[in-house]
């Protein structure tokens, strides 16, 4: 009863607080459903392919899946961090994550629409779905860590991006450690394995934010 | 001198100043008004923030150069990281101030602020109300012709509420000072002459005397009983067990007490077309 | 007021976070730098580093970007914007704002500049053409694009709300990242005019999956013009936003100066331009993708006259523009077929007196059409060249190979053959006299004789014309060396090649060889057969290469030595190099290259990938085959 209390109650003020940014909530719909959608129909068209159309598919939602995840939590981020008067948000509830897990719950469920059609043409593509779910995580520590620590989203905008463009980047000159950017969708205990790294950097992340998290309104 | 003839404004299709003109001298004029009468909007324009119709002019005394003018918004915030004394000379700089005067007249602005002991403190560090003295203080330096307060009471304390109406009496020797308040009260210590905006237009200006006069007649002390819905409640007070109710009404109350209006109902018979 | 803005911008930990981690970060390409000095070991070979630092120039500009982003939202966050606009030298304070973001700029560009240069001059390969190519490469990329940062960041600072600013931000990072160029990278396979759309986007270096050290990275005018063009387009709305409230008379002509520059730069940018440039971009130039992919038909015609003399005069520009008198064997025919690479405009063909001759063209075929009264001289008059290939020529450098149709050749000739994957050797079959006139300021070098600056005759096959970081020297028995000199590998009388040097010298001694020039050229990515006559090698080969390569077959030329070689032989070749690819790779690498490099050798003996582990188990054994599979295997799991 009281989760469920706490539930809607987080709801409702992400739901404030991303009000206030009024079109631009539309930018993960429309990246997840007219961007991606429109390059795997540039890549089919390119020769009928459906292997290519794959690769494309895994490709694209690597690159794009988990930057557009953390734009709800960006916003959120700034409304806690930097908006003025904003020790009112600490008064009852210190700790932000919550939210900020409502936030990424929310980006999961609007991806599964588009992954629904994704594995209607390639059944193993719900391992990628698995994969954007840690990934998305890591994403969503690194953002919720640096902004608390730093005090500024900006950090976090900058540390989101330089990390989403090394991962291209280094998956390009075959450098591995960093990088999650695969052609191909490694499944089962494979997968698993791949993802211990990232999933362990995430909790790691997860922590330091919510440590950072409680010293904030002190360190104001 | 000041000089506003006709000035409108409008945002989209709202009108947000219609028509308003006036002429203002050295001293200290009040500005008053409900929220969203257009004062903020007619200082921006005077400032030239803001894109206008009809004619703003503010003549030097001295040929040619253009008069200085000093403007303390409703929100102004201090840099974070920089003491009072360097924000100051921020701004010193950015009012061309030479080199040689400005540790003077920061002394001077941080002395009649009351803010001298605070001159080596990060501005995160200040309270609300040190804020906004620091606003004040830019507003002063370097002798302006004209200065603009917007809200400058809002925070303070009430010492330094009076020192702030004291520092307008003797600015306002020598420039023109235009305040924008909602407490009357100010406006009755300080101000020569007192403007009333109304939907954007200029709805009353005269003195305090001839604000308060809008008022003759219009003003009673009644008991409960006495009072109807069309009266306008100011006040109420209770004394020996009885509540009294200041009002203000167009009735004749030849059985009430008549009351000597002041510039607060002179400024709510304006607003309220009493 | 600079005094403030210094305290301003260095009392906030976030942009001391931030240029710590710009300074701090750049230790990563200049600490083994300075270990190197320290150590006394030169460090420079391979411009390793430098390519490096270009391909993650983006997070220097990225850095930047939010870095001006936070610089200027300082005042709006302070809430004391409204305040400085009441003021009339707002503006001043905004240019003192954005002359601190400058200084920032110029010191780190600077400091790049002081290591590059420190680290060439400890390697000896420093030269005043070095020094200036650096200020040209911290010109149009740090520098103009350190502006585009600040401007960008003042705009949207100053001119949306916070959160609009930093969505603005977001998308314009987003738009200049390699995320968005890979994916029209990829489109551009499908849609080659995607590169003409984003070719204004592409501000930071292109291209740096490799450096060839005979041109660097390309630097250009019109590669500087793009970030010109986005520094007229903020400044432009800069200036919109401060003075659009107040009328002066010089405001209307200001704007439309921004915006003519604007537009300007971008038709500039966008102007035919020939430089190296190795992207991900497939363009209507791209030959491997023409030939191979599209599959353009290339018509073959022997040729029934020949061309004795060639007098051609070259201008260097953004491209190329030539002139060309040729002198045919037989005046009177009806029509001269010749083949000149597609890529050049024809202009105009005229005879010897100057009138216009007709004539046609159909990809690199040049057909010109006789006079009744016979024809003299053909004068053909052509620019242009390979937008982005290694053989090229502008202002800066150039390199057109004595085997490639860059001039007009007589008969109808295949340009690339798909078999081979690599360009034909389109040499003169009998030698011509040649007397060419380049025109540049800078030196370039040819295996033709120098009879002035800038002026080469002499009798070939097809003379090889050569200019960018290059050095000519004159090695102990009199060979002619020219080499590119910006890497270290290459430096005559060096550690890196004295040796090998030696080696190749005494083999000519002993052979009692007549070459007298030896001339390095860029390896050519599409593929290209080198030059191998008597008295010259010219050629993307080094002394070791050249030294294993006669050592195997007795002879320098390593197709000859591809072509003649049997069954056996090859088998030795795939063993050798599989030992050489198992010292240097690891992984799926490993077994990739492996695999290619075997069927590359063997297929034309009948050998398919079927066979691949059988042959490696007869050859190698199955320890090798073992150690292949696990490599592969490592990283599947």
């Amino acid at each position: 009863m009281r989760i469920k209390r706490n539930i809607a109650r987080n709801l409702k003020n992400i739901y404030w607080q991303l009000k206030g940014i009024g079109i631009f909530n539309l930018a993960p719909v429309l990246g997840l459903y007219v961007l991606i959608p429109l390059a795997n129909l540039a890549a089919y068209g390119m020769g009928h392919d459906m292997d290519y159309l794959y690769v494309n598919i895994v490709k694209q939602c690597q690159i794009f899946c988990p930057i557009l995840s953390v734009w709800y939590v960006i916003f959120v981020l700034e409304h806690c961090i930097e908006e003025p008067g904003n020790e009112l948000l600490y008064i009852r509830h210190r700790n932000k994550l919550p939210e900020l897990l409502l936030c990424y719950l929310t980006f999961q469920i609007l991806l599964l629409p588009l992954f629904a059609v994704y594995t209607g043409m390639f059944p193993d593509l719900w391992w990628l779905y698995l994969k954007l779910c840690v990934i998305q995580l890591l994403y969503l520590g690194l953002a919720y860590f640096t902004a608390f620590l730093c005090r500024k989203i900006t950090i976090s905008v900058l540390a989101v991006l330089c990390y989403s463009i090394s991962t291209v980047m280094a998956a390009t000159i075959e450098v591995q450690g960093i990088s999650y950017y695969k052609v191909i969708v490694n499944q089962g205990t494979d997968l698993v394995r791949e993802l211990i790294p990232f999933a362990l950097a995430a909790g790691v992340m997860l922590i330091g934010g919510c440590i950072c998290n409680y010293y904030f309104p002190m360190r104001k | 001198m000041l000089r506003i003839e006709d000035a409108s404004k409008n945002f989209r299709r709202k009108q947000v100043l219609k028509g308003v003109s006036c002429e203002f001298q050295n001293g200290v004029y009040g500005l008053l008004g409900p929220n969203g009468a257009g004062k903020t909007t007619l200082f921006r324009c005077i400032l030239n923030l803001y894109p206008y119709q009809g004619t703003i002019v503010l003549d030097s005394e001295e040929g040619g150069q253009i008069p200085l003018i000093g403007y303390l918004p409703q929100k102004m915030g201090v840099f974070p990281n920089l003491t009072v004394e360097e924000q100051l000379r921020y701004f010193a700089n950015l009012k061309e101030i030479r080199k040689e005067d400005v540790a003077d007249e920061i002394d001077r602005v941080l002395q009649l602020t009351n803010l001298s002991e605070v001159r080596k403190v990060k501005g995160r560090k200040l309270s609300g109300g040190m804020v906004r003295r620091v606003g004040i203080a830019q507003a002063l330096l370097n002798h302006p012709a004209l200065i603009i307060f917007d809200e400058p009471t809002t925070g303070l304390d009430p010492e330094e509420r009076m020192r702030f109406k004291n520092l307008l009496r003797e600015i306002g020797k020598e420039s023109i000072v235009l305040l924008s308040t909602h407490i009357v009260e100010d406006v009755e210590a300080v101000c020569d002459r007192i403007l009333i905006l109304k939907d954007g237009c200029l709805a009353a200006k005269g003195t305090q005397e001839e604000i308060s006069h809008i008022a003759d007649g219009l003003v009673y002390e009644v008991s409960k009983d006495d009072v109807l819905s069309e009266d306008y409640i100011e006040k109420e007070r209770e004394a020996d067990g009885e509540m009294h109710f200041r009002i203000l009404t167009r009735r004749q109350l030849p059985d009430s007490l008549l009351q000597k209006p002041n510039v607060e109902d002179g400024y709510l018979c304006v607003l309220k077309e009493i | 007021m600079f005094r403030t803005q210094t305290k301003l911008f260095f009392r906030s930990p976030l942009r001391l976070i931030l240029l710590a981690v710009l300074f701090g970060g750049s230790l990563y390409y200049y600490g083994p730098m300075f270990l190197a000095w320290f150590q006394g070991q030169v460090y420079y070979a391979g411009l390793g580093k430098l390519q490096e630092q270009l391909r993650d120039f983006i997070y220097v500009f990225l850095l930047l970007l939010f870095l001006a982003f936070d610089y200027f939202r300082d005042v709006p966050d302070a809430n004391i914007d409204e305040t400085l606009k009441a003021d009339k030298n707002y503006l001043k304070q905004d240019l003192v704002q954005a002359l601190m973001m400058i200084l920032v700029v110029l010191v780190y560009a600077f400091w790049f500049l002081v290591m590059h240069i420190a680290c060439h001059i400890s390697d000896g390969t420093y030269t005043l053409q070095v020094l200036f190519y650096y200020f040209r490469l911290i010109g149009t990329y740090y520098i103009l694009d350190g502006v585009v940062t600040i401007l960008a960041g003042w705009l949207f600072a100053r001119n949306a709300g916070k959160i609009v600013g930093y969505i603005v931000i977001i998308l314009f990072a987003l738009l200049i990242s390699p995320l968005a160029i890979s994916e029209c990278a990829w489109l551009s396979w499908q849609y080659p005019w995607i590169y003409k759309v984003i070719q204004i986007f592409l501000i930071i270096p292109q291209g740096t999956q490799s450096l060839d050290p005979t041109y660097l990275q390309e630097v250009n005018w019109s590669i500087a013009a793009r970030g010109i063009f986005w520094i007229g387009l903020f400044g432009t709305l800069l200036f919109l936003s401060y003075y659009r409230q107040e009328k002066r008379k010089y405001q209307k002509w200001i704007m439309l100066l921004g915006v003519i520059c604007t537009i300007a730069a971008a038709v500039y940018s966008e102007l035919p331009v020939s430089y190296y440039c190795v992207d991900n971009f497939i363009s209507d130039t791209d030959d491997i993708f023409r030939y191979q992919m599209f599959g353009i038909k290339q018509q073959e015609k022997d040729a029934d006259f020949k061309i004795n003399f060639y007098d051609m005069e070259i201008q260097l520009g953004r491209q190329m523009k030539a002139k060309v008198i040729c002198s045919p064997s037989v005046q009177t025919l009806d029509r001269y077929d010749m083949t000149l690479y597609y890529a050049y405009q024809i202009d105009r063909v005229t005879d010897e007196n100057g009138e216009a001759l007709m004539y046609q063209r159909d990809e690199s075929t040049l057909t010109i059409y006789g006079q009744p009264d016979g024809i003299e001289k053909i004068c053909i008059e052509y620019h242009g060249g390979s937008p982005k290939g290694k053989i090229h020529a502008n202002r800066n450098d150039m390199y057109l190979p004595g085997w490639f149709p860059y001039y007009p050749i007589a008969g109808w000739q295949k340009i690339y053959d798909t078999d081979k994957n690599m360009y034909v050797d389109n040499q003169l079959k009998e030698p011509a006299d040649f007397r060419i006139q380049i025109k540049t300021s800078k030196t370039v070098y040819s295996d033709l004789e120098e009879v002035a600056e800038n002026r080469f005759c002499g009798k070939s096959e097809g003379p090889t014309l050569l200019m960018g970081f290059v050095k000519e020297t004159e090695l102990e028995n009199g060979v002619r060396y020219i080499y590119p000199y910006a890497s270290v590998e290459n430096l005559p009388d060096t550690k890196f090649c004295a040796e090998e040097q030696k080696h190749f010298l005494n083999t000519l001694e002993n052979t009692n060889s007549k070459i007298r020039l030896f001339m390095i050229t860029p390896n050519v990515d599409e593929g290209g057969p080198g030059i191998y006559r008597e008295d010259q090698i010219i050629d993307s080969v080094t002394f070791a290469y050249l030294n294993s390569i006669y050592e195997e077959s007795g002879q320098w030329n390593w197709e000859m030595r591809n072509n003649e070689t049997d069954e056996e032989d090859r088998i030795e070749t795939v063993k050798m190099l599989y030992y050489n690819f198992k010292e240097n790779e690891t992984g799926e690498t490993l077994y990739e290259n492996v695999r290619n490099m075997y069927l590359t050798q063997m297929q034309e003996f009948g050998y398919t990938e079927n066979d691949f582990e059988e042959f490696i188990i007869k050859n190698l054994g199955q320890e090798e085959w073992d150690y292949l599979k696990e490599a592969q295997e490592d990283v599947e799991n």
